[in-house]
């Protein structure tokens, strides 16, 4: 019969390495299953309910403070990157209104804050395995929630706003979806009409290919960046090198994107040649690890 | 036992370390809710692991897991103690404390 925590526990295995599970995680679980066991023992339900509840939470909150770094780095960014809209807007900028811009910055924030944070992490050279799965599952995390924001929460809140913006100045109550507040099935019934009557489709296309490729981003980069640790690269090199990494993708981005307006590529190719780029990278970096290891 | 990963470089004192400092010099060796449980609630489940963690990495506590796992099942709980560092710091930190803020020695 399984004990509370034990699942909770495995899953942590898989992501938190050896250090982290017997010093935060293996201590609170140990504490809730004598805990419950006791409550248990002495016939106490509600007891033994709240343990488990009181529990599960402590483990969560350990869980959620070594990732600190993320978290703070999400919401720093995002904050930095709204700055400038609340402080220049020309119309009046409600609470509401600037929340509505949160999921666009957060599609940016969280990759750089993901691949920022592989760079702060204390490297851990006797668990390359264990570096690699969380790298993995983070980066994956990451990915999820960006395809999530960008194909439905940036449509709506971005629809949200110009609905209450187009109010305050007296516009129509429903203002048309522009590309930027289409879903993806939006997009690619606009794509289909656009071919229809032979206008150009090229920037709807390629928009249509970066919701699908852009979230990856989160892990090409995680991916690039572990290789990078597995190295041996120290972590202020980690830092370092954790800038011209994000602005070698955004450049890569920007001429994918001129070179598919210009009708010179595909807009697949266009949208999805920095995760490509990225990934090789990253291989490359991993192999000449691997055969540094080998030599020594 | 675990090693402190590294010697801090400048030898900090936080409220809550200090606490459970204090109530490991006071009992010798004590479980994480226990700690809670002694501090009269000043010290939360959730957060006392974490101030653990990191307190035995600047080596002011060290830490076993008990000798058998309890009748009741489970995993064994980890026992915490304080290390010479941690009393002469917090030794010092009193010390400090009560020529510094004479109302904190009432």
């Amino acid at each position: 019969m399984s004990r509370p925590g034990d699942r909770l526990r495995a899953l942590a295995s898989r992501v938190f390495d050896d250090e982290t599970m017997e010093r935060l995680i293996d201590p609170v679980i140990a504490d809730l299953q004598v805990e419950y066991a006791e409550a248990s023992k002495a016939g106490l339900i509600w007891r033994r309910r709240w343990v488990r509840t009181a529990g599960y939470a402590a483990v969560l909150y350990v869980a959620a403070r070594t990732l600190r770094v993320f978290v703070g780095l999400s919401l720093a960014l995002t904050m930095l990157f709204e700055l400038p809209y609340l402080l220049r807007w020309q119309v009046t900028m409600t609470m509401a209104r600037a929340v509505s811009l949160i999921p666009q910055a957060l599609i940016v924030t969280v990759p750089m804050a993901l691949t920022l944070a592989i760079g702060f992490a204390r490297p851990s050279a006797s668990q390359a395995r264990q570096t690699l799965i969380t790298t993995i599952a983070s980066g994956a995390v990451c990915a999820v929630f960006v395809f999530v924001t960008l194909a439905w929460w940036v449509p709506s809140a971005n629809q949200a706003f110009r609905v209450s913006v187009a109010r305050e100045l007296g516009g129509p109550a429903s203002p048309p979806r522009g590309v930027s507040e289409m879903t993806i099935g939006e997009l690619r019934q606009q794509i289909k009409w656009a071919a229809s009557v032979r206008v150009d489709w090229r920037a709807l296309e390629f928009t249509y290919h970066f919701r699908w490729a852009f979230p990856w981003a989160s892990l090409a980069l995680a991916l690039l960046m572990a290789s990078l640790r597995r190295r041996g690269t120290t972590r202020r090199a980690m830092l370092l090198a954790a800038l011209p990494i994000l602005f070698g993708y955004y450049v890569l981005l920007f001429v994918g994107r001129e070179y598919v307006l210009a009708g010179a590529l595909q807009a697949a190719l266009g949208a999805w040649m920095p995760n490509v780029v990225t990934l090789f990278a990253a291989a490359a970096v991993a192999m000449r690890a691997a055969r540094r290891q080998v030599i020594a | 036992m675990p090693m402190p990963s590294r010697r801090p470089k400048l030898l900090t004192l936080s409220p809550k370390e200090s606490l459970i400092l204090e109530l490991l010099v006071e009992r010798d060796e004590l479980y994480g809710l226990q700690l809670v449980a002694a501090s009269k609630r000043k010290l939360k489940r959730g957060t006392v692991y974490v101030t653990l963690g990191r307190m035995e990495e600047k080596g002011y506590i060290s830490s076993r897991l008990e000798d058998a796992p309890p009748d009741m099942g489970g995993m064994p709980r980890r026992l915490y103690q304080a290390t010479p560092l941690g009393r002469r710091v917090l030794a010092a930190w009193t010390s400090t404390a009560t020529h510094l803020l004479p109302e904190f020695a009432r």
